[in-house]
């Protein structure tokens, strides 16, 4: 059956009923939002923007942030550094930013978003090549060209650190353009890491402190510092934060003792 | 990556998302076809306790986060679970291969198929499939022969919107055939990937072509189901009964000549009818035999009943006639 208004006059009304209630029902979300609104904004809410590797580390250090300046409510944006650049590029209103490379912030510092003089190192990293626990087969990056392993997973270059070191590492010992076939772009660390941890991958180039958070996986070798470019973790406010001040303390605060202790537990190399 | 900058889009060198897509959106498209035309057609007699239940399992994916899709299939495809296992012992994998990719695609857009199938079957009149089982045909026959060509406009429009829903499938896809260029990259895998790069030109150029194909195949589809409603009268009515009997009734059968081929075989006994009549409409042809049996003729309202019966009777044929 097909709806056909043969008279002019009823196609009209009908418009103006769905029109109306149109404008209604978009009144009726303005109007609710006016009785009910937020409540009053005596917090500040601070949005760090960090590197997918950072999570646990972040979710440790915030109950006690929170507890020494309990008008500070923080929050976290976790991702690949690559797309987190991307959504700050793209107005994400993100207060802090911490990437797993310098590329990234290099790119922001180019663009003078970051607050002048608030750019710091936090902490460096190592990346490894990993396998499911049960796994046998893989001794060491040449043990990947066998035939016997079918996928392994890497961050997608373009946007993924962990990716691009990986790349780095792989290039070095000339074993990229025979691998490539069998890798699987993930698009961001941790999803390498869930993609070896499941076993449907046979191998991954995941950082060091990724590898030590699951029980899932172990890591097969380490790779040479010299074979890439330092995996460092920088941070810097960002000049489109409204609150600059609060920011910059809370990037004080995460370069204090306590953190520093945090990001060692957890395997990130920490200098004193 | 890109070799001609054109504003904001740019072609990228290597075109194999499109292929890969296309392949795999095509292949699911050939399975769904099939598969949704069977199950809506056992759904539409099967009335059992449990209907609203598979009713529901089959349209899941469409409600359901493409996420939960891609977990279950992951789960069930994983190396870790029993069809996983059955597959290595095969020397097969799904997870992560261009399989994945055909799998998710089909199981998305299956159910759009499935309801855009099932509605079409329900428009068509219940009483011309129990003619025909009446008259003798085979279940296969009603079915090939009748319902199919009137349920014909649905089931293409199903086709194409699976097609296109398959062609724009990326959250399950990824979860289970992974990112892997030139192998399991889709165009929207390679929006994703691009836009997370920084690649905004590359983007903008694939995200044209996959908006051009998609439109594509529903203007097509829209173009021609306009196409077959408007002709539907003249085409339809010699091969099945017109649908729209107030339509046809209102046509004068006006006196046209009638001529009866001379019948090159004699009969022995029994009837020989051999008519060729231009009507309003349509053409009349018509020859069909019958010895030592009863003939029935059933159609719509200016179907040519009449005609056929007073032409193989001799009459000069100048009928307004109305039957049942």
């Amino acid at each position: 059956m097909s709806l056909r208004f043969h008279d002019d006059c009823m196609k009209r009304q009908f418009f103006l009923v769905l029109l109306s209630a149109m404008l209604g029902s978009f009144f009726l979300i303005l109007g609710v939002q006016q009785i009910n609104p937020e409540p009053a904004q005596l917090n500040t809410t601070l949005l760090v923007s960090a590197a997918a590797s950072l999570r646990e580390v972040m979710e440790e250090i915030k109950p006690s942030y929170q507890q020494e300046y309990p008008n500070v409510n923080l929050t976290f944006n976790f991702g690949a550094s690559g797309a987190l650049l991307r959504q700050i590029e793209q107005g994400a209103p993100a207060d802090i930013f911490i990437s797993a490379a310098q590329h990234q912030m290099d790119k922001l510092d180019q663009k003078g978003s970051l607050v002048p003089g608030t750019r710091s190192n936090l902490a460096n990293n190592k990346l490894v090549l990993i396998v499911p626990k049960n796994s046998r087969s893989v001794s060491s990056f040449m043990s990947l060209n066998q035939p016997g392993i079918k996928r392994i997973a890497i961050g997608e270059p373009r946007s993924v650190p962990a990716g691009q070191y990986g790349e780095q590492v792989l290039q070095k010992l000339n074993l990229w353009k025979a691998l490539k076939p069998k890798l699987v772009y993930a698009n961001h660390v941790r999803q390498v890491l869930a993609m070896v941890e499941s076993g449907n991958v046979d191998a991954g180039l995941v950082y060091a402190t990724d590898a030590k958070i699951s029980d899932k996986v172990k890591v097969v070798v380490i790779a040479a510092n010299n074979f890439h470019s330092p995996i460092v973790y920088p941070m810097a406010v960002l000049r489109s934060s409204k609150n600059i001040e609060t920011s910059k303390v809370l990037a004080q605060y995460l370069s204090n003792r306590e953190t520093k202790n945090i990001l060692r537990k957890y395997g990130f190399i920490v200098s004193q | 990556m890109t070799i001609i900058m054109n504003g904001a889009i740019a072609v990228p060198l290597d075109l194999s998302p499109l292929w890969i897509s296309l392949k795999a959106s095509t292949l699911a498209m050939i399975i769904i076809f099939f598969s949704g035309i069977a199950v809506a057609y056992w759904m539409l007699d099967y009335q059992g306790k449990s209907r609203s239940l598979l009713e529901g399992i089959l349209v899941s994916p469409l409600i359901f986060p493409p996420t939960v899709v891609g977990f279950l299939l992951l789960l069930c495809f994983g190396k870790n679970s029993p069809i996983g296992k059955l597959l290595i012992s095969l020397n097969f994998s799904i997870v992560f291969t261009w399989y994945g990719a055909v799998i998710t695609a089909t199981v998305v857009a299956f159910p759009l198929m499935y309801r855009t199938a099932l509605g079409a079957f329900e428009q068509v009149d219940r009483n011309l499939l129990a003619v025909a089982r009446t008259l003798g045909a085979t279940e296969w026959t009603v079915f090939r022969r009748i319902v199919l060509p009137l349920a014909w406009p649905g089931v293409l429009a199903g086709t194409v919107l699976a097609f296109a829903r398959a062609l724009g499938e990326f959250g399950a896809t990824l979860m289970l055939a992974g990112n892997i260029p030139g192998q399991t990259q889709t165009i929207p895998m390679a929006i994703y990937f691009a836009v997370e790069a920084g690649a905004m030109d590359e983007a903008g150029f694939w995200a044209v072509v996959i908006l051009f194909i998609s439109l594509c195949g529903i203007v097509a589809v829209n173009f021609w189901q306009d196409q077959s409603t408007a002709s539907q009268g003249a085409i339809a009515a010699p091969t099945h009964p017109n649908p729209s009997p107030n339509h046809v009734s209102e046509l004068p059968v006006t006196e046209l000549p009638v001529t009866e081929l001379p019948v090159t075989e004699l009969p022995i006994t029994g009837l020989i009818v051999n008519i060729q009549k231009q009507l309003i409409n349509f053409d009349l042809d018509l020859s069909f035999s019958v010895a030592e049996s009863t003939l029935g003729i059933l159609g719509g309202s200016g179907a040519g009943k009449v005609c056929c019966c007073a032409a193989s009777q001799g009459w000069k044929v100048q009928v307004r006639a109305k039957l049942c």
